[in-house]
């Protein structure tokens, strides 16, 4: 692998641990929200962040299945499996922007149906929907996903 | 090899075949101009499909046959594809190689020419195996099998002039080569002496199939070719034969069925070495990287219910605006505007206001949720993700005594149960196939949507997205579970092992996607306007009409009037059935209606209630706890899908089967709602 390539890795795969952190405590939090709104009578136990990261169930799962990824990723380059932890990489990395644009659709669907039946459209909720834990980290998932481009090339296409 | 010349070329018939995934229905489509569904996964054509193409003067008819591995009358569709190649007796079978897969695909080219079909070979996937780093000398392999090969890329239409001037050439010129395996000095003697006896007495079975394929089938003990042999007037005495073969050969092979099996592939793969060029060296190909995380056993199952919970979201939120679009045209401006005629009779403004636009109506705007569920269904089918869900749950399956193919009718379920009964078709062993068939149906299909759509939203709102994929689970978990009682109670026997083909991923094609998407949208539009029509008439009808006589559109507004109706009737005798669920009676009419299709319960509902899409969630909150609702909505997921899904397993399984799947689903769908609301009630939930 050239010095180029490895560098490229060691980058994603440092900034694959920190987003994988971040993805694994949002993915908590949510599922934390998810059962506060679910156990807890109403208003007795406030969540965390409940603007920016709602309690869903199947939210808590995408971001701890991104998390996992992102820090398996971590695993195999720790045991000196690059294309493994390449994979992971990339798949973590796609995945956390699919989710990331799902989000952003849907924040414009919502400003779009807001518009057809007459209802306000507030700068509040359109900020807090391309704001929410999804979408931030998502942002940040694209520069993962560029890398583990570019180490593709490097890596396997310079063949 | 034989030469036939055959000039008469005026109505002629061509069969594809090939393995499963090697893009037989995309062949179709080119060489036809048809429409037939294309998928990157295995199993997509269950049942042979036919088209047409012309030539110049030549009309040819072109069947697409199910993907088969092998000649064998192991599963049914093999028996299908061979059967309609004997008995049908197509002028040319092309027979479709995957140069990416290209020994598997040899063995089926091999058993198509000992079977003595007119065959051409179409190489496809070319670029594929390019990428893989290796190319097939297809010069060289038209040298050895004495057939025309034509190298194409199916997906770019590439090669497909050329397979069409190859099909008309093999017309003209038959070519077979029956004798293309060599069995070894032993079993080819026994062999020859086997065909000179069958030419000898059995001379018509012997004009269907060539007499060397029926004299190696004998050997191998083909159930269908010993059954045919037995039924002759000198069957017995051929029998006596092939047993004495059969015993002579004991000595020198211990298992002829696998010796032959052996044969045929150790020569598949002796031309595959002789036509194979490395071209460079191999290297990680994306599937390869992709693959090593979605099939992960630890990574792959949370991967997947991720994207399916994507998928949903997908649906749902993005396809909003055109849900209410629809909803304010339909129930708004159109019902308002049929309300305000003049010179119309109130009883038919009522009819077509609160009847027909009402029913069909609250169906309708779920048309865009179900444009995008199978949009995004296509881009996973076209990309080949789906393939790779039945191999992650293969392990899960085998848990319930299950083949993990059983994932595919499942996850098929999802768009429609009737073409998951029949591809439970797929499956080779006869009591896994039936099992197979029977739970299929427990696979949440998109009419129920529309049923969740409407009470998750009003009952369980923000829950709603959670509560609808947890729906898809239990239908599965049910599934499973049934599926496993019926095997330890009914389909006793062993649980097979589960082979299938992974093909690579592929972009997907956009006009592919968009064709799927229109066709599967165009069957809920054709229902709407057919079936649940039909439905929502009836139910407005029995709504406005009772034992007392006609009571007139104003049952539809007044709840005491609607109570005398025939409807009020129905749903207080169901009610009553109901009453440990605490359903509303016009619910407990509703599902009645939803034996037809369940899309109609819907329709019903905003008859029954008198109101639009919008309003339904104002009655329907007030009808149904959160508790109630969702055992409402177990029971739609699991109670009879439809009549279309029960007539098709009735087709597939008989009578007694059909009476058997709607017998357990309509116990299962009380237990599990009973159990729900029980189990609720202990938690204190309401």
């Amino acid at each position: 692998m050239s010095n180029e390539g490895s560098r490229i890795l060691s980058v994603a795969i440092s900034t694959s641990l920190i987003i994988g952190i971040a993805y694994i405590t949002s993915g908590l939090i949510s599922l934390y929200n998810w059962s506060v709104m679910i156990l807890a009578p109403e208003g007795m136990v406030r969540g965390i962040l409940r603007k920016y990261i709602p309690g869903d169930l199947g939210m808590a799962l995408i971001l701890l299945s991104i998390g996992l990824t992102l820090l398996t990723a971590v695993y195999y380059k720790l045991r000196q499996s690059i294309t493994k932890s390449f994979s992971c990489l990339t798949v973590g990395s796609t995945l956390a922007i699919i989710t990331m644009s799902m989000q952003l659709l849907t924040v414009l669907a919502s400003t779009i149906d807001s518009l057809i039946i007459g209802d306000t459209i507030t700068v509040e909720s359109v900020q807090l929907g391309v704001l929410r834990i999804d979408s931030l980290l998502g942002y940040v998932a694209i520069l993962l996903f560029i890398m583990s481009l570019r180490f593709y090339d490097k890596r396997f296409r310079a063949k | 090899m034989s030469v036939v010349s055959d000039i008469k070329l005026k109505r002629m018939k061509i069969a594809l075949a090939g393995i499963p995934n090697v893009g037989k229905s995309l062949i179709f489509n080119q060489l036809t101009g048809g429409r037939a569904w294309v998928g990157n996964w295995p199993g997509v054509t269950v049942e042979k499909k036919v088209g047409k193409i012309r030539i110049g003067d030549n009309e040819l008819e072109v069947v697409d046959l199910p993907g088969i591995y092998s000649l064998t009358a192991y599963s049914v569709d093999e028996l299908v594809a061979r059967n309609f190649i004997v008995e049908e007796r197509p002028n040319v079978v092309v027979c479709i190689l995957n140069a990416a897969n290209f020994e598997r695909s040899l063995y089926l080219a091999i058993s198509l020419l000992e079977l003595g079909a007119n065959v051409v070979l179409d190489l496809n996937m070319i670029d594929i195996a390019k990428n893989e780093g290796y190319e097939v000398d297809y010069v060289r392999l038209q040298s050895i099998l004495k057939v025309p090969v034509v190298p194409t890329i199916a997906t770019e239409g590439c090669g497909i002039d050329e397979l069409k001037k190859a099909i008309l050439s093999a017309m003209k010129e038959r070519r077979t080569y029956v004798g293309i395996v060599d069995y070894g000095a032993d079993v080819e003697r026994e062999i020859r002496r086997l065909k000179s006896l069958l030419e000898e007495l059995a001379p018509e079975l012997c004009r269907k199939y060539p007499s060397r394929w029926i004299a190696v089938k004998l050997l191998e003990g083909d159930e269908d070719i010993l059954s045919k042999v037995s039924k002759l007037p000198h069957g017995s005495r051929m029998l006596e034969e092939v047993e004495r073969s059969k015993r002579s050969l004991r000595r020198r092979v211990e298992d002829l069925e696998s010796y032959i099996t052996e044969c045929r592939y150790r020569k598949a793969l002796e031309i595959a070495q002789q036509v194979l060029k490395r071209i460079k060296t191999p290297e990680v190909t994306l599937t390869d990287l992709l693959d090593f995380v979605l099939t992960h056993k630890v990574l792959g199952m949370p991967i997947a219910l991720s994207i399916m919970y994507l998928l949903f979201r997908f649906s749902f939120e993005v396809s909003a605006p055109l849900v209410d679009t629809i909803d304010i045209i339909m129930n708004h401006w159109l019902h308002d505007w049929l309300l305000s005629l003049p010179g119309l009779p109130e009883s038919l403004k009522s009819f077509l206001a609160d009847g027909i636009l009402t029913g069909i109506g609250s169906v309708l705007v779920f048309l865009p949720v179900i444009a995008f569920f199978f949009l995004g269904f296509a881009l996973l089918e076209d990309v080949g993700y789906m393939a790779r869900i039945a191999f992650i749950v293969d392990k899960i399956f085998h848990s319930f005594h299950l083949p993990g193919k059983v994932a595919i009718p499942l996850v098929i379920g999802f768009g429609c149960n009737v073409p998951a009964v029949m591809a439970a078709r797929t499956i080779e062993d006869e009591n896994e196939r039936k099992v197979a068939a029977l739970i299929a149906p427990l696979s949440s299909c998109n009419a129920r949507l529309p049923v969740y759509m409407v009470i998750a939203g009003a009952v369980l709102r923000a829950y709603a997205g959670a509560v609808i994929l947890s729906l898809y689970a239990l239908g599965i978990l049910l599934a499973l579970i049934v599926g496993w009682l019926f095997r330890k109670i009914i389909f006793k026997g062993p649980s097979t092992g589960f082979i299938l083909e992974l093909p690579p991923y592929l972009s997907p094609k956009l006009s592919n996607v968009v064709l799927k998407t229109w066709e599967r949208t165009k069957r809920f539009l054709f229902k709407a306007g057919t079936v649940i029509l039909l439905g929502v008439v009836v139910a407005w009808l029995l709504s406005v009409s009772g034992p007392g006589g006609y009571l007139g559109p104003k049952a539809l507004e007044a709840p005491e009037v609607l109570e005398r109706s025939w409807v009020g009737v129905i749903g207080h005798v169901l009610a009553w059935a109901f009453a440990p669920m605490k359903w509303d009676w016009r619910a407990c009419a509703a599902l009645l209606f939803g034996f037809i299709a369940k899309e109609t319960v819907v329709g019903t509902m905003g008859i029954l209630y008198g109101v639009g899409e919008e309003r339904i969630t104002e009655a329907i909150m007030r009808s149904f706890t959160p508790l109630t609702g969702y055992a409402y909505m177990a029971f739609v997921l699991i109670y009879v899908p439809c009549l279309a899904t029960i007539a098709m397993i009735r087709n597939e399984l008989g009578l007694k089967y059909s009476l058997l799947a709607l017998i357990y689903e309509v116990i299962l769908a009380y237990f599990v709602a009973l159990s729900i609301v029980g189990i609720g009630h202990l938690m204190g939930i309401r």
